[in-house]
């Protein structure tokens, strides 16, 4: 009885926060939409959330497309068709793990980081001190933070895809001795622009999404105390990617990407 | 000593319940504060003093009751509606509550960049002027974490007051000071209040401040408040304020034998 009443407990309040982070996301969008657009703190997100994750992203994207390489020519070459290591690596670093693996980097880097920022002004009532000078923190604090992880997600995206490519030309082609002509052949024949790289933006745009309403959402609703912080980091990254990992089945499932 | 403020009242309470979840902060609060004089909130530790600044700038909503605040009923407004009646208000945060991602400057100038229209060169002489009135200078380009404790309540209070409010809170203004600085910050609200004629709220334990700063002083207790001028509560024979004011009397004894 009593496990019931828990699971109860526990759906109550999940549809509960869902029904407030969707209010969230409407009080967001309607900022966004309404003047005066607040361009000087949006570059400033910009840069903290894309230019500082540059690195990273393309370190961990250089890295798994000399993985793939290695892994997929070791696959190929059983089946004498190491010809078409271009077609593997590219197809699935633009279809899945591109955008896959940066919104989860981004989550673990800029979202959390987000989280904590925001947080911690709740904890130091920095938000309250906004509301006191009739500023509205949704609009000064959240949404130029929301808006510039849905921008740069898509850019963080294609900037992995790249390295990755490079990655998987590296190890296949100057590593393992396949032709570069074959290499790019593939990639070029296999690759539709359509279904395959506009398919890998819609679904980078909508890992943005989530990821900055989350973490923003994560951060506003934060307890105001160092523990309720750290614990709002946290759930900003759990939360953060097995949403996007659900997400990505369903956007796969529902539109072919 | 029934809460009846001297002259008119500028902020008033009326019959206000308060409670987070299960914890009832007021029953029934009733109290007033009058205009253009410094009063001082006391209580014990939880007994709800920062909650009356939060009440009256609408940061929290309470159960029940009517607040007014310089005409306005504050209670049951929408956050927008909210933003008209907090243009009139200045409040200092007992951390100070200063943006640290902006310098001193910057926090400083920040409500004159929201609200009004002046240039640059009028911003920077009016946060200039205001912040040599609380007695900063060389600070422009600091951050809020390079700043000492004093510093932080003065430039808070820098930024309370620059656009001028015409009800100026202030959350624990003497906590964390040196004895030195709680003078200092003393003697800077007494001048606000003379320059502003503003109407101060200052929520404090500090008794001796209370003293020597307030015009009005307003004892939360458990059942609701009790309201004076200052030598009226010190020589008061209720034993719920003749209590209050010999136990913080003889804890700051103790505390300045201890120092």
């Amino acid at each position: 009885m009593t496990l019931v009443r828990d699971l109860g407990w526990a759906v109550i309040r999940f549809v509960a926060d869902l029904g407030r982070l969707t209010v969230f996301g409407l009080r967001i969008l309607r900022v966004a939409l309404v003047p005066p657009v607040r361009v000087g703190r949006f570059v400033d997100e910009l840069f903290k959330l894309g230019v500082l994750s540059l690195l990273v992203i393309c370190v961990c994207g250089l890295a798994v497309g000399m993985v793939l390489g290695l892994q997929g020519y070791n696959t190929l070459v059983r089946f004498g068709a190491e010809q078409s290591l271009g077609a593997v690596v590219g197809l699935s670093l633009i279809r899945e793990l591109g955008p896959v693996l940066t919104a989860l980097l981004a989550t673990g880097r800029a979202g959390s980081a987000t989280t904590a920022e925001i947080g911690t002004m709740v904890a130091t009532e920095q938000l309250d001190a906004l509301r006191m000078m009739s500023v509205d923190p949704v609009d000064l604090v959240v949404t130029p933070r929301a808006a510039a992880m849905v921008c740069v997600m898509p850019l963080l995206s294609a900037l992995f895809i790249v390295c990755g490519l490079f990655g998987g030309y590296a190890v296949g082609v100057g590593l393992m001795g396949v032709d570069p002509g074959a290499y790019m052949g593939s990639l070029r024949s296999s690759v539709d622009f359509h279904d395959d790289v506009l398919g890998s933006f819609l679904k980078a745009l909508v890992f943005g999404v989530l990821v900055g309403l989350i973490a923003t959402y994560r951060g506003y609703t934060a307890t105001p105390t160092s523990a309720g912080v750290g614990s709002a980091t946290t759930a900003t990254v759990v939360v953060g990617s097995v949403s996007i990992l659900i997400f990505d089945y369903f956007i796969t499932a529902l539109w072919g990407v | 000593m029934d809460g009846g403020a001297p002259g008119e009242a500028h902020v008033e309470f009326d019959r206000v319940r308060m409670a987070f979840g299960e914890r009832v902060v007021f029953r029934s609060l009733t109290c007033r504060f009058p205009r253009a004089k410094i009063s001082v909130i006391l209580g014990g530790s939880g007994s709800g003093k920062s909650t009356v600044l939060r009440l009256i700038g609408g940061l929290v909503a309470p159960q029940a009751g009517r607040i007014v605040v310089d005409g306005d009923e504050v209670t049951g407004r929408s956050e927008s509606g909210l933003y008209a009646v907090r243009r009139k208000l200045g409040m200092m945060f007992q951390g100070g509550a200063l943006l640290d991602s902006l310098t001193v400057f910057d926090n400083v100038a920040f409500p004159l960049r929201e609200h009004t229209a002046m240039r640059e060169p009028e911003i920077a002489d009016q946060v200039h002027a205001t912040l040599a009135a609380v007695g900063l200078k060389d600070v422009d380009t600091l951050l809020p974490g390079q700043l000492s404790g004093g510093m932080v309540k003065r430039a808070a209070l820098a930024r309370a007051i620059i656009m001028r409010p015409v009800i100026l809170l202030c959350d624990e203004p003497f906590s964390g000071l040196d004895p030195i600085s709680v003078k200092l910050i003393e003697r800077l609200l007494a001048r606000v209040n003379d320059q502003l004629h503003a109407t101060m709220l200052i929520v404090s334990h500090h008794i001796a401040s209370t003293m020597r700063l307030a015009d009005w002083v307003v004892l939360l207790l458990p059942d609701g408040a009790v309201a004076g001028r200052p030598e009226e509560l010190r020589r008061s024979t209720d034993s719920r304020v003749a209590g209050f004011f010999n136990e913080e009397a003889s804890d700051a004894a103790g505390a300045e034998a201890g120092a």
